[in-house]
């Protein structure tokens, strides 16, 4: 799945770092507390989450994931938008909660796997 | 790109959400009495270069006159009447400790030129004046100085890179939420050009981050050193206080004593400590009620071995329990 997927089966909005949209995503992580993202031990992985500050991104960075989504059509925080767009990572906004979001991730690549690798579980490890 | 230019706006609209009326009003405003007489204004408009002016009598708002009612008086011929008879005299205000989307939208709403701030909702004591430029000038001040704040610490942050020989040390201030995290990617960065692995490196900036927020968030400030070695990266994080009461409850996953604020952040997940300890291959912590708290975390690396099978450590990962787990 690239970035590009993503956006589309999130109906999602980039906000900067359009030129990314075409990298894959390795892994996906759901969550809204830093520490538990960066217990992850994921790499390249798309970050969902309910959190809108720059500490985001920050963690996304450390962490090395490849894109940030925020959901429920929460506005990301000025200095956030910042820090993606200069350390080239894709930030994304979603109307979606994270349960659908997960739950739309998660038959997207059911579906794309043909069902061969049982149910994906984008939230978890 | 439509959308994007939307979406700057939208960010606009969020820092004027937090912008009040009161912190970009003129506040030395020029008022006349009910009495004065139209020329007496247009005079004193020429000189001090304003285009409209509140009509207050005993500390009451009870009109405006605009360069449009001097015209109107020059016109109509009552230049020389008290402008109390012939004043617009429905005047829009906005109270001080609204945000100033509340005024831009009025400003939207009547395309006045400016607005008699009052001093709260309903009062008509003026305390000030504001105009759309008034607004837009703070706008552009606010976006610059977020800008500059992070740009000014990551210079300072780059500096210490450049005077570096195998040591780095970065001062952390308390409170600074913006900019935490700005030394652990700084040092990323930098351990990276030194050819540290990957792996360690992912673990190291880990390290680095968790201990960044934690003397952010729960001290009175402190410092954070990193020094390279042949094999390994030792990280030492000590703060001023105030110290940690009982070290093995803190050590606990999932135990915090972060603010209900702080964890709205999303930060004092209590789970700071313990990923630091699970990331390094030695770990080590110190804390007094008098001095403060001292952490040093050793990172092994063996350059060959890490760069063939990255990140095979921990592969057992205990993440399952957590994932998603404030998912809203």
């Amino acid at each position: 799945m690239k970035i590009a997927d993503l956006v589309t089966v999130l109906e999602g909005e980039v906000v900067c770092c359009e030129e990314k949209l075409g990298h894959e995503v390795g892994d996906f992580a759901a969550s809204d507390l830093l520490s538990d993202i960066l217990a992850f031990e994921k790499e390249n992985y798309a970050l969902l989450t309910g959190l809108t500050n720059s500490q985001i991104v920050r963690t996304a960075e450390i962490t090395n994931a490849c894109c940030v989504v925020i959901l429920r059509n929460k506005q990301p925080q000025p200095s956030a938008v910042l820090l993606a767009r200069s350390s080239g990572i894709p930030l994304i906004l979603c109307r979606a909660s994270m349960f659908d979001a997960c739950c739309r991730l998660s038959r997207f690549l059911e579906k794309s796997d043909g069902g061969a690798k049982g149910t994906p579980n984008p939230a978890g490890t | 790109m439509v959308e994007l230019r939307e979406r700057q706006i939208r960010l606009v609209h969020e820092l004027m959400y937090q912008i009040k009326v009161q912190e970009v009003m003129t506040r030395n405003v020029v008022c006349f009495s009910s009495a004065t007489t139209f020329r007496e204004i247009q005079l004193c408009m020429k000189e001090k270069r304003f285009s409209g002016t509140p009509i207050v009598d005993n500390g009451e708002l009870l009109g405006i006159v605009s360069i449009h009612d001097i015209l109107t008086a020059f016109d109509k011929g009552h230049i020389d009447a008290p402008v109390g008879a012939y004043m617009t005299r429905d005047v829009v205000t906005v109270p001080q400790s609204y945000s100033v989307i509340a005024a831009s939208n009025i400003f939207s709403k009547h395309r006045f030129g400016r607005l008699p701030v009052v001093s709260a909702p309903g009062s008509r004591k003026v305390v000030g004046i504001v105009t759309f430029s008034d607004i837009l000038s703070h706008l552009l001040l606010a976006v610059n100085s977020i800008a500059e704040r992070v740009e000014a610490l990551e210079h300072t942050f780059d500096k210490v890179i450049r005077n570096a020989k195998d040591k780095l040390r970065f001062e952390l201030a308390p409170d600074n939420f913006d900019l935490a995290g700005i030394a652990a990617t700084t040092i990323k960065k930098h351990l990276k050009v030194c050819g540290v692995p990957p792996a360690a490196l992912r673990r190291i900036a880990v390290i680095c981050y968790e201990a960044e927020m934690n003397v952010i968030i729960h001290s009175l400030g402190g410092f954070i050193e990193v020094e390279i070695l042949d094999d390994q990266v030792r990280i030492l994080v000590v703060d001023e206080g105030p110290g940690i009461p009982d070290l093995e409850k803190a050590m606990q996953p999932g135990f915090t004593t972060a603010s209900e604020k702080i964890r709205a952040l999303g930060f004092g997940a209590g789970m700071g400590l313990f990923n630091m300890k699970k990331c390094a291959d030695r770990f080590m912590i110190r804390s007094s009620m008098e001095s403060g708290t001292e952490v040093e975390a050793m990172v092994f690396y063996q350059p060959e071995e890490e760069e063939a099978g990255s990140a095979t450590r921990n592969g057992n990962g205990d993440t399952e329990a957590t994932a998603g787990g404030t998912s809203s």
